[in-house]
């Protein structure tokens, strides 16, 4: 169950360009999060910019009551909470969606690209915990767009790097890692999590179905309320049953041979 | 009720507010009593159920229902939302389960919160509309129905019954016949007269009229160089469009004799006085939702205030006091 509560910023620091980290104590919003789900936020009380932004948990901390946010600094709304100083408050609705699959098999590869890093982070970290070997394959633009590496190598999950101007790890898109990660995997005991732009996301779908392998992938939408009642977050599905589904309530976290993966 | 100052407690404490139909908020839309003037507007609050985690839905004057159609629908292509200098733009399309899907499900869960329920019903055809009305008629806990001839984001029906007189009264007619609730005609802004399809609303029968639905709007995307919706056009909503809306209440509540529903951009008690003042009976909290799922419950907790605090003997006498 979702609630509407109120947290304060501790702390918010540009760690890559445009690139912000925000840390949150708000007890109540962190007691049932899971990997994957995230808050719809807002930081002011007047009409514009006018709806909430969802925004994923990138970490939490059930004792201190803390969650962190990881978002790229895109349009007037996140411009604005990259000037929230420590001591601001944001209200905040969730944890909302599913949430990324528990780990249940031996091995786990994780995908993302730039700021897709953000809803994986937690997984690798419940994963890790659980037993699973995880390989977290992280991808950007250039080496200074990098997010989340020491996070990461924290949860203890192997991590690889692929960059598109080549100045770190494998030269071209993170993609291009994958074929070789899921044949390094024993075949039925592993899967893939997966989170970044659209065609990112298309190639991990192509490449996943492929190979045979399940493959889950968290989608964004144009989002109103965050809660599955105005139908505005819809993704096309791929499957029989109902046309669209809701990125808010059903997602974000989709099988990945259900949907149609569009550029948002 | 005088120490209710903040709507987590209000939401904790359903006894915080007067819940009976003759507090100091009650109102009457034709023969529907309600405790306060103050619902839920369609598409802004799915069937309810999304929303009954958070709060109690007994709070609210009534629910009223996403739109809902004979058949299911699938709704449009998205992105289906974009926002827009204090408001946004939904083109939805009407994605709905069909009435009898409401019958089944919706209805019997919306029946347990206690809460006056109003179906908001559309139609390709006024025969669709007669054809749902007729299907709810009677059914156990629906309090009134709702007629979208004013949606602004599906092919056929919605707006193209609103924005013509005679289709609008063809359709109230039809709805009308078939079914013994209080019917309220829910217009579109996208006309030159409001006032000329809320009279022959009234006309055929119409019991109460509600405005406004959304203006037509057009986003473009400049990096993809294309309209951001799926549907192209959306529905403008949201406080931008507030003065408009209580200017259209203005004008229909001077010119009709039966009970206006004012909405469009209500995010405080404050707005919604202005359309109360306007001439508005009740009114109803949409888009504010997405910011605040609290914003009827404030809204509602803000009005009660000012009649205390302003010593105003019953609400209704404030309705129309601008216009004095």
């Amino acid at each position: 169950m979702w609630l509407k509560t109120r947290g304060e910023v501790l702390e918010n620091r540009e760690v890559a360009p445009s690139v912000m980290k925000m840390l949150v104590l708000a007890p109540g919003a962190v007691q049932s999060l899971r990997p994957g789900q995230f808050f719809h936020v807002r930081w002011q009380e007047w009409s514009d910019p006018f709806l909430r932004r969802p925004l994923s948990a990138f970490s939490s901390d059930k004792q201190s009551g803390t969650l962190g946010l990881l978002f790229r600094v895109v349009g007037k709304g996140t411009s604005a909470m990259r000037r929230l100083a420590a001591g601001s408050h944001l209200d905040l609705l969730g944890p909302l969606g599913n949430g990324w699959p528990g780990p249940e098999r031996g091995h786990a590869i994780m995908i993302a690209g730039g700021i897709g890093v953000a809803p994986l982070v937690m997984a690798a970290g419940q994963y890790a915990a659980a037993g699973v070997k995880v390989s977290f394959l992280l991808g950007a633009t250039t080496a200074g767009d990098l997010l989340a590496t020491h996070d990461i190598l924290a949860t203890g999950a192997s991590l690889s790097i692929a960059t598109d101007d080549g100045t770190e790890g494998h030269h071209g898109f993170v993609t291009g890692l994958l074929p070789g990660a899921i044949a390094a995997t024993p075949l039925g005991d592993t899967h893939v999590l997966a989170c970044g732009p659209g065609p990112m996301l298309r190639a991990v779908q192509a490449i996943s179905k492929d190979a045979g392998v399940d493959c889950f992938v968290s989608l964004e939408q144009r989002m109103g309320c965050g809660a599955g009642a105005c139908l505005g977050c819809v993704v096309r599905t791929s499957v029989p049953g109902p046309l669209y589904r809701k990125v808010c309530a059903d997602g974000p976290v989709f099988d990945a041979r259900t949907v149609v993966i569009e550029d948002v | 009720m005088s120490n209710t100052t903040s709507h987590e407690r209000l939401a904790d404490r359903p006894e915080g507010l007067q819940t009976g139909c003759s507090g100091p908020l009650a109102v009457s839309i034709g023969s529907l009593s309600l405790k306060n003037p103050v619902m839920t507007a369609s598409g802004t609050f799915g069937y309810g159920r999304e929303y009954a985690g958070l709060f109690d839905l007994a709070l609210l004057g009534a629910v009223v229902v996403k739109g809902t159609t004979l058949n299911p629908r699938d709704g449009n292509p998205p992105p289906r939302v974009v926002e827009t200098p204090s408001g946004m733009l939904n083109a939805i399309g009407l994605q709905n389960p069909g009435v009898e899907a409401f019958l089944a499900t919706e209805l019997p869960f919306l029946r347990e919160q206690h809460v006056p329920v109003i179906l908001n019903i559309a139609g390709h055809t006024a025969g669709e509309y007669e054809e749902i009305a007729r299907r709810v008629d009677g059914a156990p806990g629906l309090s009134a129905i709702e007629v979208n001839i004013s949606c602004p984001n599906v092919d056929e029906g919605g707006m193209t019954f609103g924005v013509s007189p005679k289709l609008s009264a063809q359709v109230i007619s039809c709805v009308r016949g078939a079914t013994r609730l209080p019917v309220i005609a829910k217009l579109t802004p996208n006309v030159t007269s409001i006032v000329e399809i809320a009279r022959a609303c009234v006309d055929s029968g119409a019991d109460a009229i509600s405005l406004i639905n959304t203006l037509v709007g057009i986003v473009i995307d400049l990096k993809k160089k294309r309209p951001v919706l799926g549907n192209v056009t959306g529905g403008l909503s949201g406080p931008a469009i507030r003065p408009v809306a209580v200017r259209m209440t203005w004008e229909v509540s001077s010119a009709v004799p039966v009970p206006v529903i004012g909405m469009g951009g209500i995010s405080t008690a404050e707005d919604a006085l202005q359309f109360i003042m306007a001439g508005a009976t009740a009114v109803q909290v949409g888009s504010a939702m997405f910011a605040n799922p609290l914003a009827p419950l404030e809204v509602i907790e803000g009005l009660d205030k000012y009649v205390r605090d302003e010593k105003v003997a019953s609400f209704k006498d404030l309705i129309g006091t601008a216009r004095r």
